[in-house]
């Protein structure tokens, strides 16, 4: 079956579309994809964009189908201007060219609806008849990987991955697998594609799991919308700053690619943060200055709302109910990571997009593995949407790696039983995983990746991919740790922008690092050319460097992602007093690696994360449910591992803080805490920890 | 073949490098620093920060706002120290014959407040979306200490001299050339209520204020 990307209003065109790739389907083995309503521009000729109605690339060759509705003059020119506009793209590709010349034959034709005069060497065709024997008699055998280039050619995806070769890498090395997987030609899949080319007027979302291209796709169809529209006022809009650059270089390239090197008018396509900062603007300031109302920095809105811990959800909220009038001011936003913001932040964008509401908002469905990230749109915006996209496929993180991050952050196989589980069933489908048998509560479930959703690029040894280990305390940690780094750098041919180092030790992390330089200046000799930065050291967007590895908290490191991922202090997630939250801390820190991980930690709860992570190994790296929860079960789960509140946390704090600052009075603090009978009830508990 | 004066020297700087170092990590102070480079010829050692560009002559331009000095410093990496606060820490060193021929080290900090190493990683950790560097007004302190032999006019340029702000004509003289646990030690005392704990490698002081800037208002230390 062709994969199908794009649509078309048009009903009669539809029909003959339908057909035309009925008759490619039937054909054995039939491998490639089909573009309905394919933009094309390209300065060259005009400045108009070319519609493509039809293009199919297979293995049986590569067609172009322009159909006819209305009486024109003259469909030879049409047929021509599409040929040159393919052709002058594709040859840029220099994997599809041989001696000047494309190595394969691109063949136009038309079919027409409506009575045509016939001009010689153009080919027309009335009948699906007549266009299947076309087909038949210019059949070309491509294989199926050159049907994937072309592919990648047609929808100018080059530079889709940002390529940082290895120069000198050892042969066998892990920096040469990283080279070998960037080589593989890029191609948006279909989900992206229509996520892309889905016609904008209304409101759009577009799903999937971390990895699965949503930002790439949302930065490519802001660059379609700003070409077919330079006039419109098109804003890009995120919460984690460290996405702006990222955003910034993507949407520069695309629309590179797509416009003959031109680089895209910024006062037009706007990439701004959703609040802004003194320095910079934000889409909220923006709204309020047009509506002449008051806005609020955030430290104005911290001492407006003291105790709340999102103050930008209010005060998108205060301007909702303003009173005023809402007016048109943008065209087009698109939101990425749209888990970041509450409803009142997309339904104040809803407010100044006038009536053809173009909405784009892309979010990551599973972010916390015990709640879906949003609401739906019908309770967020009072209405349904019809335009939603679920990308299924995980591009960033291997198989093996997902798989294990899913069922630790889940503790699926903890002992003492699992922390958390989705509350709905459906979600595991649209996040990619497969199930031989329907999921029904209560009895045995196992969930699995394959190919088709979990592609595994890298040809890795898949046992190496991750692993979990356990020390005997920090220092241990961080001379593996070191160690590692240094065969990275040595054996691997690693960069230090290929690395990432995840603290899990939260507020220590900081703490941690002086250690670690401690330690390298101590062994100087031996690690000195290892450089480790943390990361928002000098500000917000300060992650990756290209000379020193970058050491993050998990806050700062969503969004981001390396090829090899090490967490150090795994155990601060295992016996915890906010089991969902540290749990799903481990989820996010696992899946940042597109390559290789490793898990540190020390103490006897890094034990129970080994025991957890051998089950993973022992159920071939499946998800298997002994007995899928029900949903008593799961209210039960919810009730079991409720993280302590905010207002608990601090008084533990401040327990800690009193109990070190008052080491001389000991005994009449544990008298006050544990009463008269503390030392009988210390050494019980002593007793039967030791048990 | 290095001059042997020079050898010293650079042996001695580096142990208080070196300490210096360790001492401001052990305590937490510290936010990232970077190796100075080292340039030598047959009479010459240069100290230096590595991948230096000129674009920290930023800091002399005195129609810029202190934001956009920061910013560009600390996007361009253009410091030897950063302190847990963003504050910025630089230093120059030229060494002829095993003494100091030209030195300058300079202290930036964009706010009058002193912040806890908590308080930071609080901000850093809870509300790292909204840069509170950014985002925190204040009164920058700058100090600028330098030291050139070549270019001495009594009173008016004294041969070490430290710079308040980047006012030109402000060289309030100084006893003589600054070694850098000095210096560190200066901003540790006066900025962080805080001190080194170790003992500098470098015992002498190198005297270069003369009798007629001595009159006036100078800085001197044992």
């Amino acid at each position: 079956m062709l994969n199908i990307s794009g649509n078309t209003e048009n009903v009669e065109k539809k029909d003959i579309i339908e057909s035309i790739i009925n008759i490619f389907n039937e054909k054995e083995d039939i491998y490639g994809d089909a573009y309905i309503g394919y933009p094309l521009y390209s300065i060259e000729y005009t400045s108009d964009q070319l519609i493509c109605d039809l293009a199919i690339v297979s293995n049986y060759g590569f067609f172009v189908i322009n159909i006819i509705d209305t009486e024109i003059l003259n469909y030879g020119k049409i047929q021509d201007e599409l040929y040159n506009k393919i052709e002058s793209k594709l040859k840029r590709c220099s994997f599809l060219v041989k001696r000047r010349q494309l190595s394969f034959s691109i063949n136009v034709c038309s079919y027409s609806l409506i009575e045509m005069e016939k001009i010689d060497d153009y080919p027309i065709f009335i009948s699906i008849e007549d266009i299947n024997k076309y087909i038949n008699d210019t059949l070309e055998n491509i294989d199926n990987q050159k049907v994937d280039m072309i592919s990648s050619g047609l929808q100018e995806a080059q530079g889709l991955n940002k390529k940082n070769y290895h120069e000198n890498a050892r042969d066998g090395s892990k920096a040469l697998l990283i080279d070998e997987m960037n080589d593989i030609i890029e191609k948006h899949d279909c989900n992206q594609m229509n996520a892309i080319m889905e016609d904008p007027i209304g409101i759009q979302r577009i799903r999937g799991m971390a990895g699965s291209g949503k930002t790439v796709v949302l930065a490519r169809k802001a660059v379609e919308l700003h070409t077919v529209h330079p006039e419109w006022t098109i804003v890009v809009t995120y919460y984690t700053r460290t996405l702006k650059n990222q955003l910034y270089n993507l949407i520069d390239k695309f629309y590179m690619t797509r416009n003959d090197g031109r680089h895209p008018d910024f006062n037009k396509l706007k990439i701004m943060h959703a609040w802004g900062s003194s320095s910079s603007d934000g889409l909220y300031y923006d709204i309020c200055k047009n509506m002449e109302i008051q806005s609020y920095t955030f430290y104005q809105a911290k001492r407006k709302y003291p105790l709340a811990s999102r103050p930008f959800d209010l005060l998108c909220a205060e301007v909702l109910d303003c009173g005023k009038e809402f007016v048109k001011l943008y065209d087009c936003i698109l939101i990425d990571e749209a888990q970041d913001f509450n409803d009142s932040f997309l339904k104040l964008c809803c407010k100044v997009l006038g009536s053809e509401n173009r909405l784009v908002y892309a979010y990551d469905e599973l972010q916390r593995l015990n709640e879906l990230s949003m609401d739906s749109p019908e309770k967020i915006f009072g209405f349904n949407i019809s335009k939603d996209t679920p990308l299924v496929t995980c591009y960033r993180n291997q198989s093996r790696v997902i798989v294990t991050a899913h069922a630790l952050g889940m503790g699926l196989y903890r002992e003492e039983g699992m922390i958390q589980i989705p509350n709905s069933t459906d979600v595991w489908q649209s996040i990619g995983y497969k199930n031989d048998e329907n999921i029904v509560e209560g009895l045995p479930v196992t969930l699995y990746r394959d190919r088709s959703t979990s592609p595994d690029f890298l040809n890795a040894d898949p046992n190496d991919l991750i692993k979990i280990e356990k020390f005997d305390d920090s220092d241990q940690v961080y001379n593996k740790l070191l160690q590692s780094i240094k065969a990275n750098i040595v054996n691997d041919s690693l960069n230090p922008n290929d690395i990432m180092i995840i603290d899990l030790d939260g507020i220590n992390a900081s703490n941690n690092l002086s250690k670690i330089q401690l330690l390298i200046n101590s062994n100087f000799d031996e690690y000195g050319d290892i450089h480790i930065h943390q990361a928002g050291s000098t500000n917000p967007e300060d992650f990756f460097r290209n000379d020193s590895i970058v050491y993050s908290t998990i806050f700062r490191a969503k969004g981001n992602e390396a090829y090899y991922v090490y967490i150090l202090n795994a155990q601060r997630c295992i016996e915890t007093l906010s089991r969902t939250k540290d749990r799903n801390a481990l989820f996010t820190a696992i899946t940042r690696s597109k390559g290789w991980v490793r898990v540190y930690g020390y103490g006897s709860s890094m034990e129970k994360l080994c025991f957890e992570f051998d089950k993973v190994k022992e159920n071939d790296y499946k998800l298997f449910f002994k007995k899928y929860p029900t949903e008593e079960d799961r209210k039960k789960m919810v009730i079991l591992n409720k993280d302590i509140s905010k207002d608990d946390s601090e008084a533990l704090t401040n327990t800690k803080k009193y109990i070190d600052e008052n080491q001389g009075n000991m005994e009449i603090l544990l008298k006050e805490l544990f009463g008269e009978e503390y030392k009988r009830r210390l050494r019980d508990f002593v007793v039967d920890d030791e048990q | 073949m290095m001059n042997s004066n020079n050898k010293k020297f650079l042996q001695k700087f580096s142990k208080d490098y070196n300490n210096i170092i360790k001492e401001l990590y052990e305590k937490n102070m510290i936010r990232d620093s970077k190796m100075h480079s080292v340039l030598e010829n047959d009479k010459i050692v240069e100290i230096s920060r590595s991948g230096r560009e000129n674009e920290s002559n930023i800091l002399y331009d005195k129609h810029l706002p202190i934001e956009k000095v920061m910013d560009t410093l600390l996007e361009r990496k253009e410091y030897n120290i950063l302190l847990y606060d963003r504050s910025i820490i630089q230093y120059e060193f030229i060494i002829e014959d095993g003494k100091i021929i030209k030195e300058r080290l300079i202290f930036l900090k964009k706010h009058n407040y002193l912040w806890s190493k908590e308080e930071i990683i609080d901000k850093d950790m809870y509300n790292f979306e909204i840069d509170w560097f950014e985002e925190e007004l204040g009164i920058p302190v700058v100090i600028r200490v330098d030291y050139d032999i070549n270019n001495h006019i009594d009173i008016v340029h004294p041969i070490t001299h430290m710079t308040i702000s980047n006012y030109d004509e402000c060289r309030i003289p100084m006893m003589g050339s600054l070694s850098l646990y000095n210096f560190i030690n200066f901003i540790l005392n006066f900025f962080y209520n805080d001190s080194l704990n170790f003992k500098s490698n470098f015992e002498e002081n190198d005297i270069t204020i003369t009798e007629n800037e001595k009159k006036r208002v100078h800085f001197e230390w044992m």
